[in-house]
């Protein structure tokens, strides 16, 4: 956390001229610090590393759904293309945030670190277990790249593009580990299998518990998402529309002209 | 080389000596073919087969097999011989049983005991026709006896499992473990499950008549009793009163699930 604290206030304080942190930008950036704090942190980071498949889910969601989205929109765009520029890291980060490759990597990191040899290898010690959290805070960053990325040439322009990505990158392919989880006959990970009782919940419904939260857990993030992406999409075209019109009829009232020359998502 | 000592590649097993060999059978090998054993007889039976008609003199023309054809042919018989090796592998290590198999299976002790009423138990005469899974441990335990047992309950409430098992927890702290303790504690998991005590004394006879590690209470340097090492075993007993496998700690409910059914089978 402190990787990630420290560093951000002192490109504030290296700001260049003109250049500042928004407010809602420093706010987002605090949430995602809270947030990570809350998913680290005793009781769920401990629960999740050696007692509950459940509590790990939730690190997940909570890395993936609510750290990873809430860290990208408070970062502002000099701060991320001094960092990018920095670690020479710009094209790779372009070529991660492609739709496809963002996609793709998210869903194989899921799918790689929800795995029976993953879990109960990674989660036996301290390291594996940051390194399994670093790895779905990576994943997580990468996956809301193309919706929210800090560069606006590595995001998605098109509304229909960005609402199908969440689909199916969100939305789609983590329902299948998670239904996985929740079908299968056995516990799948030994780590919580073997691991002492919490408040009498048993393995198997512990790990129903766990599939239940991959599968619906994210569901208010990617339709809430969906909803505004629609919202704003039917904003711009009407307001597009408007402008149209006017440009026709220079005699008619100019309703919402104003909206047609700003980006929604800025 | 020492002089009793067999050379190379020769055949260990019992062997005629050369006065005893019939020399006739013996097939002369053209030491310039170089290849022998299977090709060679091959080849030998084609020929007398050619001799005798069976098959056409005149062979037909041998198709050129392309490059690709010979890998994905040879890629095919490597994998096909990779299963067949793995899946012998699997069926040489696999036993009866997913839990430790005991080479020579003992008969139950049956040492008489108190269980949770304060009545007497004897641990086989009491449990006769079912399977017993024995358990060493006590109420306190912050990990090990929680999760066996936990395991357990679980197992036994899955659809198809056995009726007739019984699992008997034998406390090793009977100070602390009082009839109502371990009726409290081992009702978290079933209330099927049968808790056992008695004196100090007869505890660690019982767990030398089961073969058990005995429990020993671990002192600090400051004389303080701390936790209670013990036997993480579970003992498991078929109704024909064989102790034939052992679950040590930590036994996952796959192996539970496997076993259980064919214990409750041998009578």
């Amino acid at each position: 956390m402190f990787c990630l604290i420290i560093p951000y206030f002192l490109f504030q304080r290296r700001a260049p001229k003109g250049h500042t942190v928004g407010k809602s930008q420093n706010r987002f950036f605090i949430g995602a610090m809270f947030l990570l704090w809350l998913a680290t942190d005793w009781p769920l980071g401990l629960l999740g590393a050696s007692y509950l498949a459940s509590a790990h889910m939730l690190q997940f969601l909570i890395y993936t759904m609510a750290v990873a989205p809430l860290l990208l929109l408070g970062v502002p765009e000099w701060m991320a293309r001094r960092i990018a520029g920095r670690l020479r890291l710009y094209r790779f980060l372009g070529r991660c945030a492609k739709p496809v490759a963002a996609g793709v990597i998210f869903n194989g990191i899921l799918i790689f670190s929800h795995s029976p040899w993953a879990v109960d290898t990674f989660r036996a010690s301290q390291f594996g277990s940051f390194g399994m959290d670093l790895l779905w805070l990576v994943g997580g960053l990468l996956v809301w790249a193309p919706l929210l990325s800090p560069i606006p040439e590595h995001r998605m322009t098109s509304y229909p593009g960005r609402m199908a990505y969440l689909f199916l990158s969100l939305g789609v392919i983590p329902a299948v580990p998670g239904g996985f989880l929740t079908f299968a006959t056995f516990p799948l990970y030994a780590t919580y299998e073997l691991a002492p009782r919490v408040h009498g919940l048993g393995a198997t419904t512990d790990q129903q518990l766990a599939g239940l939260v991959m599968k619906l857990g994210g569901i208010p993030v990617v339709w809430g998402t969906i909803v505004a992406l629609m919202y704003r999409w039917s904003e711009l075209s009407r307001a597009e529309g408007a402008e149209a019109r006017q440009l026709n009829n220079p005699g008619l009232p100019s309703e919402n002209f104003h909206q047609s020359n700003t980006d929604p998502d800025q | 080389m020492a002089l009793d000592e067999a050379p190379p590649n020769s055949y260990s097993g019992p062997m005629k000596s050369s006065s005893q060999r019939p020399a006739s059978i013996s097939f002369a090998v053209s030491s310039k073919r170089p290849y022998g054993g299977v090709a060679q007889l091959v080849e030998r039976f084609g020929r007398i087969e050619e001799a005798r008609g069976s098959i056409p003199l005149t062979s037909t023309p041998v198709r050129k097999i392309s490059a690709w054809s010979r890998f994905g042919r040879s890629g095919l018989s490597a994998l096909f011989l990779l299963l067949m090796i793995s899946g012998c592998a699997d069926t040489a290590d696999e036993g009866v049983f997913a839990g430790l198999e005991v080479d020579q299976p003992q008969i139950m002790p049956d040492p008489v005991l108190t269980d949770t009423q304060g009545q007497p138990f004897a641990m086989r005469a009491d449990t006769t026709g079912a399977v017993r899974l024995v358990y060493f441990g006590f109420t306190t335990c912050p990990d090990i006896c929680p999760v066996h047992l936990s395991q357990l309950s679980d197992v036994l409430a899955r659809p198809g499992m056995p009726p007739n098992i019984k699992v008997l927890f034998v406390t090793v702290d009977p100070d602390t473990d009082t009839p109502q303790a371990m009726r409290a504690f081992l009702d978290q998991f079933s209330t099927d499950f049968i808790g056992l005590t008695g004196t100090e004394e007869m505890l660690i006879d019982v767990q030398r008549q089961f073969s058990a590690l005995i429990a020993t209470s671990a002192v600090d340097e400051n004389g303080e009793v701390g936790d209670i090492g013990h036997d993480g075993r579970v003992f498991a007993f078929a109704p024909d009163d064989l102790g034939r496998t052992q679950y040590p700690h930590p036994t996952r409910q796959t192996t539970w699930t496997r076993d259980l059914p064919i214990l409750a089978t041998l009578r």
